[in-house]
């Protein structure tokens, strides 16, 4: 018999690996990156027409930052799906009568998000660069982007988790996700400050996570102090670890 | 050690429906185990527990060794199982999935690459390695998920209806493919609805209901257990006077257990526990009509008989071709 090293940071190598390979192909990750993209070269280029700049910068600044963050969401929510697609196709089971732990398989799936969710934004990010001259581009304003984008695919993983073992169909994934994309992203801080003249507006833009992701990133490039930095992280922080948690939670309690 | 499996008072409740019911058994190293019953019986169930994805309600299970409740890293190091429900990556090409799994096990490319190789011949996979896997047919992609459990050398395959859709020269291939696993040492759990199958392939039988065991043997001894119960065989010369034979044995009843057409539509079997008796009153009737008869015999027991007799549902049904 092969007897083969089964150390817990193989296992979970082993599985990210896999959870590339097979969740995410080449199309889903394209896909991911044409939405930010039009929105910086097009609606960012049309606005900038009418919207000269926001709180001291140029709109297409502002958009292409607010770009970056939009990307760690739907990446990360989108990747947080492919636990949906093990349920649905049998390899859940399978990889879990095979030499790991349930815990293995959630740490694969965290990291196999977050790394998602950050290449995804790290593309759109070097883009915006070509887009936005005034970005701050030292060692502790990238070292807060990678902070921001870890904080918030984590988050947007979670609920992507979270909503896949909810949903018994594929369209009614879809239709859940889609639905969400828009509500995260228009009621957050990514094309517009939140700062809205309705009050139920600007308590539902400070409660969003994806605002907190937009104006740490923000902050960290161009130094926009959003509406308060260390409570955003905060709250970010807080709310990124309650949805790891309710995630890994749902998935040992899995039935089989 | 010599027992590959051994389950003690073995359980698993679903609130109140007990899916398995206090069952203990053992198999051997080295043994091809088949576990029979109809659907729902708690096949199913009891592999999830051998496989430690599922904790048993009650009693406890060794599995090579290892406490099935303690040990379930272990365990699933050593083992190999092949669900009864389909279990791919469909994004994936054959080729690129059994490597994939052969790194999920820790395998060395090399190694991977040289029985991957020999598993997409051993399988009929040949043809089918750049396809991807969505696009395969029902009998490939079980080929490919039954192929794909003896990357890993395990010790013990857990085998749940392998063969399911898979085409005759497939399943031909497979039995032997498995017969030659068992010689070499592995042991082999083996569910199946195909009694003939397993029949041919198990060295013992463990037939499963409602959630218990209600017999464990080889099949020649399952069989010569219910010696009772005998199959008269009539074989017609013409396959078109089969309704006919059939509406003048209507009267010709002598503890009639079950009748069936066999053998592409010229063979009648009758199932009764008085058979001898019944040969007679058959003979009588078919001659004084005429039909063109070419012989009439008793015979032993089919295993499906025996388990059809064991769970107690004969099938009333009469099969006309």
């Amino acid at each position: 018999m092969i007897m083969e090293s089964y150390s817990v940071p193989r296992n979970i190598i082993r599985l990210a690996q896999r959870n590339f390979r097979s969740s995410l192909d080449r199309e889903f990750l394209v896909i991911q990156l044409v939405l930010p993209l039009f929105f910086i070269f097009v609606a960012g280029f049309g606005y900038t027409l009418i919207v000269p700049g926001v709180e001291g910068i140029s709109y297409e600044t502002f958009l292409a930052t607010g770009a970056v963050a939009m990307t760690v969401m739907s990446s990360s929510m989108l990747s947080g799906t492919m636990i949906w697609f093990d349920r649905n196709f049998g390899m859940f089971e399978q990889i879990l009568m095979g030499p790991f732990t349930r815990l293995q398989y959630v740490v694969s799936v965290a990291l196999t998000i977050v790394l998602t969710g950050i290449m995804s934004s790290v593309v759109v990010f070097l883009v915006s660069i070509a887009v936005s001259p005034g970005l701050i581009l030292s060692f502790k304003s990238i070292l807060e982007l990678f902070g921001s984008l870890i904080l918030g695919s984590l988050f947007f993983g979670g609920f992507g988790i979270f909503v896949s073992l909810r949903v018994k169909s594929s369209e009614a994934l879809a239709a859940t996700m889609n639905l969400m994309f828009f509500v995260f992203t228009f009621l957050s801080s990514v094309f517009y400050p939140s700062n809205s003249k309705y009050l139920i507006l600007r308590i539902i833009f400070q409660i969003n996570p994806l605002t907190y992701v937009a104006d740490l990133v923000r902050n960290s490039l161009v130094g926009l102090p959003g509406f308060n930095i260390p409570l955003e992280l905060l709250a970010l922080v807080i709310e990124s670890f309650v949805l790891v948690y309710i995630a890994s939670l749902a998935i040992r309690r899995i039935d089989l | 050690m010599t027992e590959a499996i051994v389950c003690e008072n073995l359980s698993k409740y679903y609130r109140e429906i007990r899916a398995v019911d206090d069952v203990s058994f053992t198999v051997k190293r080295g043994e091809i185990f088949g576990f029979l019953g109809l659907n729902g019986a708690g096949k199913s169930t009891t592999i999830k527990m051998l496989s430690t994805l599922v904790a048993p309600t009650k009693g406890n299970a060794s599995i090579l060794g290892y406490n099935a409740r303690k040990d379930g890293l272990e365990i699933r190091k050593r083992i190999g199982v092949v669900q009864q429900q389909e279990s791919y990556d469909r994004n994936l090409t054959v080729s690129a999935s059994m490597k994939l799994y052969a790194s999920l096990w820790g395998i060395e490319p090399r190694a991977a690459l040289d029985k991957i190789n020999f598993l997409v011949e051993k399988f009929g996979l040949k043809d089918s390695t750049s396809r991807r896997i969505r696009w395969l047919s029902y009998g490939l992609r079980r080929r490919l998920q039954v192929a794909r459990e003896f990357l890993h050398d395990a010790e013990l395959l857990i085998l749940d209806e392998p063969t399911v859709g898979m085409d005759v020269l497939a399943r031909h291939s497979f039995l032997e493919f498995c017969r030659k696993q068992a010689k070499e040492g592995k042991t082999v759990f083996y569910t199946t609805h195909i009694v003939s199958e397993a029949e041919s392939i198990c060295d013992r039988i463990a037939v499963i209901h409602h959630g218990k065991i209600i017999a464990l043997d080889s099949p020649a001894e399952l069989k010569k257990r219910y010696t009772d119960v005998k199959g008269v065989s009539i074989v017609l010369r013409n396959s078109y006077d089969i309704p006919s034979v059939l509406g003048a044995l209507d009267n010709v009843s002598r503890d009639v257990l079950d009748r069936e057409v066999v053998s592409g539509g010229n063979e009648v079997r009758i199932i009764s526990q008085e058979p001898f008796r019944l040969v007679l009153d058959i003979s009588n009737v078919l001659q004084s009509k005429n039909f063109d008869v070419e012989s009439i015999s008793v015979t032993g027991p089919s295993l499906e008989e025996v388990i059809v007799r064991l769970v107690g549902e004969p099938t009333k049904v009469l099969k006309v071709p």
